[in-house]
């Protein structure tokens, strides 16, 4: 680890001894464009990113499509659909997934379901990534925060009524997708409704095999609505209904039934920026996630299990955002949330009676917190950014059985768990003349250990083979993140180098318990989670983008490196290796081609006891082209292209059971805007 | 203002209400949980002798109550010596033996709440004419020199799934093991109860406090057991106490071995919730 962080220090040093020379004024922001990793959605709005359109290949791409783009994300692939985002080497628990500021939680107690599954591009504004402690305005989290922004109906728009409509076909899955949205907008109110509709088989993969179980079928429908108050506030209402089903898990010994979530929230927002209160927002929201495991399609089930789980939130935040006080610019946030969620298991052997147990024990969590912010100006080339974060957090199992269940392991789960997590962020950014910036920040931060890592009865896990257990008395996770980013920017040009480390106390992770037998035939033994006494993890993230040849060409290039251990100096499981996208774009008119280069290194760091074995460096190639056209008063769009050109055969790192991706997947696509 | 003056009276009328409510403590008769599985007059102690029990006999152990009255003045009696003796009269092929099973008489001669607590273990079922079980009740009241006798016929069901085992032990022994808890078995802890009665002869089957005790339970559907299980030891009686976890509902069997002077014998009993 220090040897890694040494290297960071290095590379970053050499970067900066090259920058003191330039002490210019500041003119350009180009900082605040790089450093709000924030993707804006294709047809909402312009991007303000120099790299936006790359991580968004087309307006029917998914989300997950978006994320695996972006540099300081990965996702632990299980299926086609329902990949589990990885901020760097943060995943689960350690990250915080919301829905425009609302708290979300799968009701899977496989993660089969992470916070994405249950949204779609159309429904979004933006996706806007904060690492480390640095969006804990969301809430607690040591790894970072993916704030996933719903689509605002727009006020006065140009056109009363717009819409966008998209189909396409994907040819490794005989994949179709389609898109719907329609916006209607007054002076006094405003609507919009959107609509898809996603249908994939199995997909080929790159060695020409059907890969079984790898479909799925699911719509969107959500409807937005905004209301004028007066010249300063306005009121919104956000409906969200997201339904997928019959989903296929290849990587898993069982697949989803059905996945459903129903959001609702109700948003009050006031903008007075001549006062000291410049803005105020207020929500209120609720929603609710079923999801059910599904092996009744699998052929040689040992015993058919019916697994449905629940989860059900609430929640509430003000926050507000202040003017200039002398130095300093503060914003202020009170939010409050409780979660339940709820899941079981039936098996049913074939000669004797169901056998029912409690996979979660209905658990309820209830978490209030206060965030403040302060922005403190030192001079015109350099601030300060503090960020204050305390929760109160009280959970609490309420049923009986769940209580008992506990017993058994030895625990006393009636009481109540209350805590309170503490979390601060430092951030300094400095700019060195006109093109460059320094940004560095650290900070602590503290999570609480999931419903799984608690109170999970016997959760099977597919990728190490063991049964998993909770463990009421687990600490805290916490984490010291320290973070330097170097940016570079000219009108064709910029760059954006970035080291982090983050080193971890409590570091929650499973060990195998000796002397409990398993639940799950075949599995190879019990883990339960355990607090170890650290962790690391450290890496670095480029990201380029140059535009030349009188701007008809552009190249984009993300890179991005892991390096973490656990205290024994062992690899931590779950690491991305090395990989590198590089894009280079010819755009001449309504003409646009574009061919991309994904190269993944090795990675032969691997933790052995969790089931991981070494992954092959692979590259593969995508070309696509977009032609576009007016036809009366439509705007039509035609795309096409071919993903994994050269039909490989391969896999990610982060691929559970080492399933082979979707081979050369030629797609066509259709939009028309109006 | 007046809707809080509303809410504070009816908040004071439920607690005073609730109070009153205890205040009077209703004796309950116990034998309103229990079942009348026979009755008859003990002969020669002018008494009326009721055998009650929790549920219908069935073959394993039985809790059973002895309800005694005064022949004359139908009075409840609460002092008495009363020993009971479960007879089973068989007949094979033409051939009549009679034997007894386990049995525990009630320790005191004063009632309990009116009645007198004993058990038995049915070793068998009921068999129509070749196998009757009778309920012996020998009833001796305070004053009285000698045992009055109450005869009573009984039917045994098969229990299902069985709650006793007779077996041969490892050293020839021939034991009966009866399970008792958790009657109501449950996700999580139980409290996990037997007894283990040696025959002594045909008559007799005292407790046996000799054995040392392995519980391993698992679901048979699975292969799997439970952690954190206590073995049952003994506690007096020939019964041997200990705990039983569940993690989850089903068929669950719960194995037993018996170990003595480095012999095992084994047995299980099967459940069901």
């Amino acid at each position: 680890m220090k040897s890694s962080f040494k290297a960071f220090l290095l590379i970053n040093g050499i970067l900066l001894t090259g920058t003191s020379a330039f002490a210019q004024q500041l003119k350009d922001t180009i900082f605040k464009r790089l450093e709000l990793k924030e993707v804006y959605i294709q047809g909402y709005a312009q991007s303000k990113h120099p790299g936006s359109a790359f991580y968004q290949s087309s307006s029917l791409s998914s989300i997950e499509d978006i994320l695996s783009k972006i540099e300081g994300v990965s996702l632990i692939r299980r299926g086609s659909i329902g990949m589990e985002p990885v901020l760097r080497a943060f995943s689960a628990g350690q990250i915080n997934i919301v829905i425009d500021g609302m708290k979300f939680f799968g009701a899977c107690t496989d993660k089969m379901d992470p916070v994405t599954i249950y949204t779609e591009p159309v429904n979004l504004k933006s996706i806007d990534i904060k690492y480390a402690g640095d969006g804990m305005a969301m809430g607690s989290s040591i790894g970072g925060t993916l704030n996933l922004k719903l689509a605002e109906a727009e006020l006065n728009a140009d056109k009363k009524l717009s819409g966008t409509v998209a189909s396409g076909y994907y040819s490794a899955a005989k994949a179709i997708q389609n898109i719907l949205a329609l916006d209607y907008s007054s002076e006094k109110w405003a609507m919009r409704a959107s609509g898809v509709y996603r249908k994939a088989g199995n997909y080929r993969n790159g060695s020409n095999q059907l890969v079984d179980f790898s479909q799925y079928e699911k719509t969107n429908a959500s409807i937005s609505g905004k209301y004028r108050i007066n010249e300063n506030s306005t009121i919104k209402a956000d409906l969200l209904l997201d339904d997928g089903w019959n989903i296929g898990y290849p990587a898993l010994p069982m697949d989803v039934g059905f996945a459903r979530a129903r959001i609702a929230a109700l948003t009050y927002k006031l903008s007075t920026p001549q006062k000291f209160l410049k803005n105020l927002e207020a929500k209120a929201y609720a929603n609710s996630i079923s999801h059910a495991m599904d092996d009744t399609r699998r052929p040689l089930v040992p015993i058919h299990m019916d697994m449905p789980g629940q989860s059900n939130t609430q929640g509430a935040f003000v926050q507000t955002q202040f003017g200039k006080l002398g130095r300093h610019t503060l914003n202020l946030k009170l939010d409050t949330y409780h979660n339940r969620v709820k899941a079981d298991m039936t098996m049913y052997p074939a000669n004797s009676a169901p056998m029912y147990m409690l996979t979660w024990p209905e658990n309820h969590q209830t978490v209030a917190g206060l965030y403040l912010q302060d922005l403190i100006s030192i001079d015109d080339k350099s601030h300060i950014d503090i960020k204050v974060r305390v929760d109160a957090a009280f959970s609490k199992i309420t049923d009986k059985m769940g209580i008992d269940q506990f017993a058994v392991l030895g625990y006393d789960v009636s009481k109540s768990s209350n805590g309170i997590l503490k979390n601060i962020n430092t951030g300094y950014t400095r700019y060195l003349g006109q093109r460059f910036t320094l940004y560095a920040s650290a900070g602590y931060n503290e999570r609480l250990p999931t419903t799984s890592e608690r109170y999970g009865f016997y959760l099977f896990n597919r990728m190490d083979n063991y049964d998993y257990i909770g463990n009421p008395d687990l600490k805290n996770e916490r984490a010291v993140n320290a973070e330097l980013n170097l940016l570079f920017s000219e009108n064709n040009f910029s760059f954006k180098l970035s080291g982090f480390s983050t080193y971890f106390q409590n570091y929650i992770i499973g060990k195998t318990i000796s002397g409990l037998s398993v639940m799950t035939t075949g599995a190879s033994g019990v883990r339960a989670y355990q607090n170890i006494q650290s962790a690391t993890i450290s890496g670095a993230e480029s990201s380029l983008n140059y535009q030349f040849a009188n701007r008809h060409l552009t190249l984009n290039n993300t890179l991005k490196w892991i390096y973490a251990n656990d205290n024994n100096h062992k690899p931590l499981p779950l690491i991305s290796p090395l990989k590198s996208i590089t894009s280079l774009r010819f755009v001449h008119g309504s003409f646009l081609i574009q061919a991309e280069n994904e190269i993944s290194s090795a990675q032969n760091r691997i933790n052995t006891e969790f089931g991981e074995r070494a992954s092959k460096a692979y590259s593969i190639q995508n070309v696509r082209g977009t032609y576009s056209f007016m036809m009366q008063k439509y705007n039509l769009d035609f795309s096409a292209g071919a993903e994994n050109l050269l039909d490989k055969a391969y896999y990610e790192h982060l691929d559970w059971g080492r399933m082979l991706r979707p081979g050369r997947n030629i797609y066509g696509m259709l939009t028309m805007k109006f | 203002m007046k809707k809080i003056y509303l809410y504070i009276i009816a908040f004071a009328a439920i607690t005073t209400s609730s109070c009153q409510k205890d205040e009077n403590i209703e004796i309950v008769d116990p034998k309103n949980s229990l079942l009348k599985i026979s009755e008859t007059y003990a002969i020669g102690s002018a008494a009326k002798v009721e055998l009650w029990s929790n549920t219908e006999l069935s073959t394993g152990h039985q809790n059973l109550f002895i309800a005694l009255y005064d022949s004359v003045t139908n009075k409840a009696i609460s002092t008495a010596t009363v020993q009971i003796m479960p007879m089973m009269d068989m007949n094979i092929n033409g051939m009549k033996m009679s034997h007894s099973a386990p049995l525990e008489s009630p320790e005191s001669i004063n009632a309990i709440n009116t009645l007198f607590p004993c058990s038995a273990v049915f070793t068998m079922p009921s068999n129509g004419t070749d196998g009757i079980w009778r309920m012996k009740v020998m009833v001796k009241k305070e004053g009285q020199s000698k045992f009055g006798l109450a005869e009573m016929p009984i039917t045994v069901k098969q229990s299902n799934p069985e709650r006793v085992r007779n077996i041969t032990a490892a050293d020839g022994t021939k034991l009966t093991i009866a399970y008792i808890l958790p009657s109501k078995p449950k996700v999580g802890v139980n409290d996990f109860e037997i007894s283990i009665s040696r025959k002594q002869d045909m008559m007799t089957f005292p407790g046996d406090d000799s054995y040392t005790i392995v519980m391993t339970p698992e679901m048979p559907s699975m292969g799997h057991g439970s952690p954190n299980n206590v073995n049952p030891i003994h506690i007096k009686n020939g019964h041997y106490k200990g705990k039983v976890n569940f993690t989850m509902t089903g068929d669950w069997r719960i194995n037993l071995e018996l170990k003595k002077d480095g012999k095992t014998s084994s047995a299980f009993f099967d459940i069901l919730f």
